[in-house]
């Protein structure tokens, strides 16, 4: 951790630079003043405003400022990630950023000539996308780890589609705010807006970015699953979506359809012809180890369905291999299992899958 | 008679190479003619049975049927899985680099029914990322920075518009640029472009 104290004695000093909006800055450089910003925007009086907002416009995305802000206001992290921050820092905060941005430009509106009611929208916006984004995170980690297709979130993923569209056409319009100028306000506080305008733009543009890259990610990896375990999937449409049902057909007629032609329609035999025997159907390996965590108290875990309970079982009675032992695991503790073990309480939400 | 040997042969052949190897034609006719001589002998135990009036086949011809099936099983297996594997690379390099199938691939590596197939595949994965209104071809890997420093190694890209204000940026050998990465990823996974690293000096 810096010391901050002589941080903003630097930055206090470096406020009348010119050119002090550095879109171009990396994230290493800016780590720390974030952190001193934080507790000035809890605050909330006008002279740190304009601090705070010097500060920030070095900063472009950065993932520590939200992390501090987070903590700042002990927001309720929805689902149990709190074990996960270091690779969440990346990822994770960007609603915040979001928050953190609009209401910055809601104090801007306070000190000098605002610019109307779609800063208001925003900040509106940007509480609402919390938890929805947190949603699909975890929907796209699930997805990712699992080996099975999982089912599909219709909602979520219209709802993100909407919200991406959205989210560009504020870049937009944002960075025609940059570019133009305003001539009623004062020479400094018209740069100060036209840069922190496109300061917000590129906050936004990442953002859209990360949420675009998950729905991708999440389309792909589903779109993978579906395609290598083709005939298996049959089974499984109700997991699937409209355009996924229509897609593993169509990829289903012409996998067959090449293999037809290139083996297949040699054969002297037409019993011998079919791709589809018992055995030749190839599922998703089950026994595959994933990491896992436990979101609910006291969770039975089924090593094997045809042992008898043993209710007083520990955790630690490993002289059996723990094969056919039900073991409790109570909430908050990340394991490594078969996934057949835990495959049902997957599906029931009891127990959510790790990167 | 080789008993699936052929059909290892191509397997092996598989494993030794990079990506796939040229589509070995001779292999699989190979296979193919294996499995109807197969077949045939299987054809010849069953006539000379049928003269008999067994309903099953006797004792002393059911090992020699039984290995014929299985030797036709594997061959079977063979090819499929031959098959399948080529597939699946082709599959694959759709997935990384959605452009049209480079003319000299398309010639020595691939057989006919290969080309089609990935063409037809194409279509199929446009028609869907165009459906879910997502490039699923963009965006490989989180998003890490907005703006990213590249390089530019291959020759001849001319000239590239980039970024929300529409200018162009001539791609020179050698030069180095620093663009919003949605616009060049593309360039950097053909190889057109190396991205370089804030520890890299240069």
């Amino acid at each position: 951790m810096a010391d901050l104290h002589n941080l903003l004695g630097e930055l206090e000093d470096q406020e009348e630079e010119s050119s002090f909006i550095d879109v171009n800055a990396t994230n290493e450089e800016v780590s720390q003043p974030p952190q001193s910003s934080s507790p000035a925007e809890a605050d909330n009086t006008d002279i740190e405003n304009d601090e705070v907002l010097e500060r920030t416009s070095r900063a472009e995305v950065p993932p520590a400022l939200a992390e501090a802000e987070r903590k700042q206001h002990h927001q309720p992290v929805v689902d149990g990630e709190q074990g996960e921050e270091d690779d969440d820092l990346l990822m994770e905060p960007t609603r915040n950023v979001d928050d953190f941005a609009s209401s910055l430009l809601k104090k801007k509106q306070h000190t000098s000539v605002g610019d109307g009611d779609e800063d208001i929208d925003e900040t509106m916006l940007g509480a609402l996308e919390d938890e929805d984004y947190a949603h699909l995170k975890t929907l796209w980690k699930q997805e990712v780890n699992c080996p099975e297709l999982l089912g599909h979130d219709t909602e979520t993923i219209d709802l993100f589609m909407e919200l991406l569209q959205g989210q560009e056409e504020s870049i937009d319009k944002l960075l025609d705010q940059s570019s133009a100028s305003n001539s009623r306000k004062r020479h400094s506080s018209r740069s100060v807006d036209r840069n922190l305008a496109s300061l917000v733009a590129s906050i936004y543009k990442m953002d859209a970015d990360r949420v675009r890259f998950m729905l991708t990610d999440l389309a792909r990896t589903r779109l993978s699953k579906i395609e290598q375990h083709a005939l298996f999937m049959r089974s499984m449409v109700d997991r699937m979506s409209e355009e996924e049902i229509s897609y593993l057909k169509q990829y289903g007629e012409l996998l067959e359809r090449h293999l037809r032609r290139t083996v297949l329609d040699h054969f002297p035999k037409e019993a011998w012809k079919k791709l589809d025997e018992p055995e030749m159907i190839d599922s998703p390996d089950l026994d595959e180890f994933v990491f896992c965590k436990v979101l609910e108290t006291v969770e039975i875990d089924n090593r094997d369905s045809q042992a008898a309970p043993h209710t007083q079982d520990d955790d630690d009675d490993d002289d059996d291999l723990g094969e056919d032992s039900i073991q409790e695991h109570a909430k908050g503790s990340c394991l490594i299992a078969r996934y057949s073990a835990i495959q049902d309480l997957v599906h029931q939400g009891k127990i959510e899958l790790l990167m | 008679m080789n008993y699936g040997q052929r059909g290892r042969e191509l397997l092996v052949e598989l494993k030794r190479s990079d990506w796939i190897p040229s589509y070995n034609d001779e292999g699989v006719r190979g296979t193919l003619e294996e499995i109807r001589l197969h077949f045939e002998e299987l054809d010849d135990q069953a006539a000379a049975f049928a003269g008999l009036n067994y309903s099953k086949p006797p004792m002393e011809s059911r090992p020699s049927i039984l290995l014929h099936h299985a030797a036709i099983r594997r061959n079977k297996q063979c090819l499929l899985v031959y098959h399948a594997h080529r597939v699946d690379k082709l599959r694959a390099l759709r997935r990384e680099t959605p452009s049209a199938l480079p003319a000299s691939l398309s010639t020595t590596v691939l057989s006919e029914a290969e080309t089609d197939f990935y063409g037809e595949y194409d279509k199929l994965v446009s028609r869907y990322s165009a459906a879910l209104d997502l490039d699923l071809s963009a965006h490989q890997s989180p998003p890490e920075q907005d703006l990213i420093q590249v390089r530019v190694i291959a020759d001849g890209l001319g000239r590239v518009v980039v970024g929300g204000g529409g200018s162009s940026v001539s791609l020179d050998m050698g030069t180095i640029h620093y663009l919003p990465r949605n616009d060049v990823e593309h360039l950097i996974r053909q190889g057109a472009l190396e991205q370089l690293d804030t520890e890299e000096s240069f």
